[in-house]
């Protein structure tokens, strides 16, 4: 099977204050249709940075990134490649609950009929029909987090890319998205490229977890998570699971120390 | 919240135990009582210099009671004169402030937006910024010579750079988090524009709009002064050089009403072209 995203050798580099600083280093990645891989790493290893560059939002330095289109090849009409869920929320505070997730339909020219259906569907399925009228300055982090994914889904895209999506949410907020995000997930099983700095949450929700080093970002080490599917928290009560959080642990202690000698 | 020391043992020098009770108080509004001394206090300073006016303790010349220039208002306002003058302040007023503003909203979002606009513009902009304008009456009397034009290109001039540099700003301050997502759900181009980078730069246009209006009114009076010979300035100018202090209050009077009536204008037009803005506009303020 051909993998649908290939990144190979991506390498980024920046001029800061007139020097160069590399943020990543031959980073390789591959994933499969319809696989969820999480990508864990020391804060400001680049993580962030490679999502930006599948997202089309930054260029590479050097290296190649493939990623194979499956729809519209025959006829049917094309998704857009992928839609982005950012820590920061990103949602727009002038538009209402409703509209930010209507945004990437309308600007995709779908009817004003259909596209307040879809996101009232989304709405529906994240909880938030009842605020649909509501302004983000009205809502909490939570919430905000909620139209952020309902904003992703609704545009229906061929890949998702999550920039540790829940990081600034509190632990109990963070476990019903964690729950949320899944249940919509296993609905139509997404190739999924999730960020995030919490291990536990990597083991959870992945398939597959990359361990990425300090900066400048390159490949540590990677492992299958072959705990089943449909997952719900209670996994984390599993002996399997918690071997595989120590797993990860292990590649990823020295980077972290690494991380913070050279903060 | 009352609070109350037991001791368990007469003699001990400490308290055992700290006891907090609820003080049952019923909760009440006292934001009533504030709203009343914030009425009341002007009112009774208005009641003060009446009163010491009527006793001879001031002179009535300089500073004519309340009740004088409440009379000298109407009867202005009777005769028609007093419209006559707000007319012509105020089609001034709107004219500069719209030909100053409008020109500052685009150049000021394109210094923001592009960096190239910012080098070619920003040297000009810095460099004649800080120029009180109403230094600039002679040289646009010069040029326009003494008619209506030159006090509206004046005005338009104090308008265009605070618009021009508070729209910029704007521009500059745009969360980059929100452009990213815009871009990635597909927004280019002009859409991009009108659907992330102008809402987004409202709030600050409308600082630098309502600041444009205080300046514009400041220009106005200090121009109707000496270039005109109608308008709220010259009824304050010419009421002073005649001696009559009634009417020049009430024209002194009637300039701080305009300026309140923009500015709450300003703000309801704010608050109705941007509804989410609780949070942002409070932040501008």
């Amino acid at each position: 099977m051909q993998a649908k995203i290939s990144a190979r050798q991506i390498t980024k580099r920046y001029p800061v204050k007139g020097q160069e600083f590399t943020a990543l280093d031959r980073f390789d990645l591959e994933v499969g249709e319809g696989e969820f891989v999480c990508i864990v790493g020391p804060s400001g290893c680049g993580k962030s940075t490679f999502l930006r560059i599948l997202a089309g939002l930054y260029e590479p330095t050097a290296g190649e990134l493939i990623i194979r289109r499956s729809s519209g090849l025959n006829g049917g009409a094309p998704k857009p490649l992928n839609s982005m869920i950012f820590q920061e929320y990103a949602i727009f505070p002038w538009r209402t609950v409703l509209d930010n997730v209507m945004f990437g339909l309308e600007m995709r020219n779908v009817a004003r009929r259909e596209r307040r259906a879809i996101a009232n569907a989304y709405l529906e399925k994240v909880g938030l029909r009842r605020y649909k009228d509501r302004y983000p300055y009205q809502l909490s982090g939570g919430m905000k987090q909620r139209v952020s994914i309902a904003r992703a889904f609704a545009n229906d895209p061929e890949i998702l890319l999550m920039d540790e999506p829940f990081g600034a949410l509190d632990e109990q907020t963070k476990t019903l998205l964690q729950q949320e995000l899944l249940r919509m997930w296993e609905e139509d099983r997404k190739t999924v490229v999730y960020i995030t700095h919490s291990i536990e949450e990597a083991i959870l929700l992945g398939d597959r977890v990359a361990v990425m080093t300090a900066q400048p970002g390159r490949n540590k080490h990677q492992l299958r998570v072959e705990l089943p599917r449909p997952r719900d928290p209670k996994i984390k009560t599993t002996v399997r699971f918690t071997e595989l959080c120590y797993e990860v642990w292990q590649g990823l202690e020295s980077e972290v120390v690494k991380s913070m000698e050279t903060d | 919240m009352a609070v109350q020391m037991r001791r368990e043992q007469p003699s001990a020098a400490l308290a055992d135990e700290v006891v907090i009770r609820g003080s049952g108080r019923p909760l009440k509004q006292s934001t009533l009582r504030y709203k009343l001394l914030s009425i009341f206090s002007p009112i009774t300073v208005l009641i003060l210099w009446e009163i010491m006016v009527r006793l001879g303790l001031l002179d009535y010349r300089f500073f004519p009671a309340p009740t004088m220039v409440s009379l000298s208002l109407a009867e202005l306002l009777m005769s028609g004169e007093l419209t006559e003058h707000i007319l012509a302040s105020l089609g001034r007023v709107i004219a500069g402030f719209l030909l100053g503003s409008i020109p500052g909203i685009v150049i000021g979002m394109l210094m923001g937006w592009s960096r190239t606009c910012r080098a070619i513009f920003d040297p000009i902009v810095s460099a004649t910024f800080p120029m009180p304008k109403i230094a600039l009456l002679p040289l646009v009397l010069l040029i326009f010579g003494i008619g209506e034009f030159s006090k509206i290109i004046l005005i338009a001039i104090g308008a265009f750079f605070l618009v021009t540099i508070n729209s910029m700003a704007g521009v500059m301050n745009i969360d980059p988090v929100l452009v990213e997502a815009a871009h990635n759900f597909g927004a280019r181009g002009a859409r991009m524009f009108r659907k992330v980078v102008l809402p987004s730069t409202l709030p600050y246009i409308f600082t630098g709009l309502r600041l444009s209006l205080g300046v514009s009114l400041i220009i106005i009076v200090a121009t109707e002064f000496v270039a005109a010979n109608k308008g709220i300035g010259f009824l304050i100018w010419i009421s002073w050089q005649s001696l009559v202090t009634e009417k020049m209050y009430a024209g002194l009077i009637v300039i701080a009403v305009l300026g309140l009536l923009f500015t709450y204008g300003l703000e309801k037009l704010g608050r109705m072209l941007m509804p989410w803005g609780r949070d942002i506009t409070e932040k501008t303020r």
